[in-house]
């Protein structure tokens, strides 16, 4: 797990998780649900304007220590992301991660993705679907799961990466491999239409 | 858990205090927080209010202690407010609180947006106060200290209270100035010149 250097009074620096998984993130947020007496989100915006939000229902009157995942929104926008939000969605011992936006910058494709990932601090899951729609209407519906168990040849992961493990996801991690199927989905369906698109294979050769 | 009161400074609510009183503290949550601003934004619609804090594209390294007034309804959704925002931006040795909102006395629709930037010397490093009529798609600029100068034929201030300081007055005695000068700015442009 990677670490992040963070301030203490008096100075110095102590060591911060980044990468937290979502079920312990769940147990983080719990300080700050019971404060509130009500449910809060933290909303990280990918485009381009990006930026960082925490929502609350109101002031909370304890100090806020929760981690906020670090995504590269540049480089996920170079990926193919036009724009999207990520949320989290932070309820008593739960954290709902939802990614709702549009992959690919061409108005002649894209796809409105919506991801919904739910986790409760027990570990459980909640909620895992991800619905993509392209611009003309077609409907597709996977899971991080089902992504998880896709593997090339070698045995390697197709989309995961090699750290993932489905219990311990975590949002960096999900954001990466809905972004890798995604550039995949739509290179496959656009090869899909090419082929379908091509004049049928003219038989060789020619009369004498 | 530590338990904070974000609406006070050693007892005092913030909202009768002036912005410089905000400039230390600010100094203290910046450092603890690892970031380099911290962005609160509180917006109020009728009988709703959200509380952001905003962090631009960095995650906070360390703890955020809320410093934020606590507004009545009637404070600053006051007579002709339909909704607004208040936002406290903390960095060292600068405090940045910019009011803006939906004003709206019939016939006058107006869009609001004060901005006053507090340094450590005690004075404000930027005083802007802009009123934007959509009926016309025009801005009006001003400033704080404009309207605290206004005075009457007879010499007394217009707006301002006679205890009012420029520079010194608490968040609360603003908005109750800023609001006069709104209400009174209105009723002076209910019709519109012909161009």
């Amino acid at each position: 797990m990677q670490k992040l250097a963070g301030p203490i009074e008096g100075g110095g620096f102590r060591e911060r998780e980044a990468k937290i998984p979502l079920h312990e993130l769940a147990a983080k947020g719990t300080p700050l649900v019971e404060n509130l007496g009500e449910d809060f989100m933290i909303r990280m915006a990918i485009g381009p304007t990006p930026k960082n939000i925490i929502r609350f229902p109101k002031v909370p009157t304890i100090p806020i220590e929760i981690g906020v995942p670090e995504l590269e929104a540049q480089a996920l926008c170079v990926d193919g992301w036009e724009h999207a939000a990520v949320t989290l969605e932070f309820s008593p011992g739960t954290v709902a991660l939802s990614i709702k936006g549009r992959f690919g910058r061409n108005d002649a494709r894209h796809y409105v993705v919506n991801t919904n990932f739910a986790r409760i601090a027990s570990g459980d899951t909640a909620d895992d679907v991800i619905h993509i729609v392209n611009n003309k209407g077609v409907e597709s519906r996977t899971s991080l799961f089902d992504l998880m168990q896709i593997r090339l040849k070698s045995g390697d992961p197709m989309y995961a990466r090699f750290s993932d493990q489905y219990p311990t996801l975590d949002t960096e991690g999900v954001v990466a491999m809905v972004t890798r199927y995604m550039k995949d989905y739509m290179r496959t369906e656009e090869a899909n239409e090419q082929a379908a698109a091509a004049p049928a294979a003219q038989p060789t050769g020619g009369v004498q | 858990m530590t338990r904070i009161n974000p609406a006070q400074i050693d007892g005092t609510p913030l909202r009768e205090l002036p912005l410089s009183a905000f400039v230390q503290p600010a100094n203290d949550i910046v450092t603890a927080s690892g970031l380099r601003a911290v962005t609160q934004r509180g917006t109020y619609a009728k009988g709703r209010m959200n509380y952001f804090l905003e962090l631009g594209t960095a995650s906070p390294l360390g703890e955020i202690r809320p410093l934020f007034p606590e507004w009545e309804e009637e404070d600053l959704l006051a007579d002709g407010w339909e909704n607004c925002s208040f936002t406290l931006e903390l960095a060292q040795n600068k405090v940045t609180m910019i009011l803006e909102g939906y004003y709206h006395k019939p016939p006058v629709p107006l869009d609001i947006t004060l901005t006053l930037v507090q340094g450590p010397e005690g004075h404000y490093l930027k005083d802007t106060l802009s009123i934007f009529d959509r009926r016309v798609e025009r801005e009006t600029p001003s400033s704080l200290k404009e309207i605290m100068e206004a005075r009457m034929k007879s010499g007394d201030f217009k707006y301002a209270g006679s205890n009012d300081v420029y520079g010194e007055m608490s968040l609360e005695r603003m908005f109750k100035v800023l609001n006069r000068y709104l209400k009174d700015w209105a009723l002076m442009n209910r019709i519109l010149e012909r161009d």
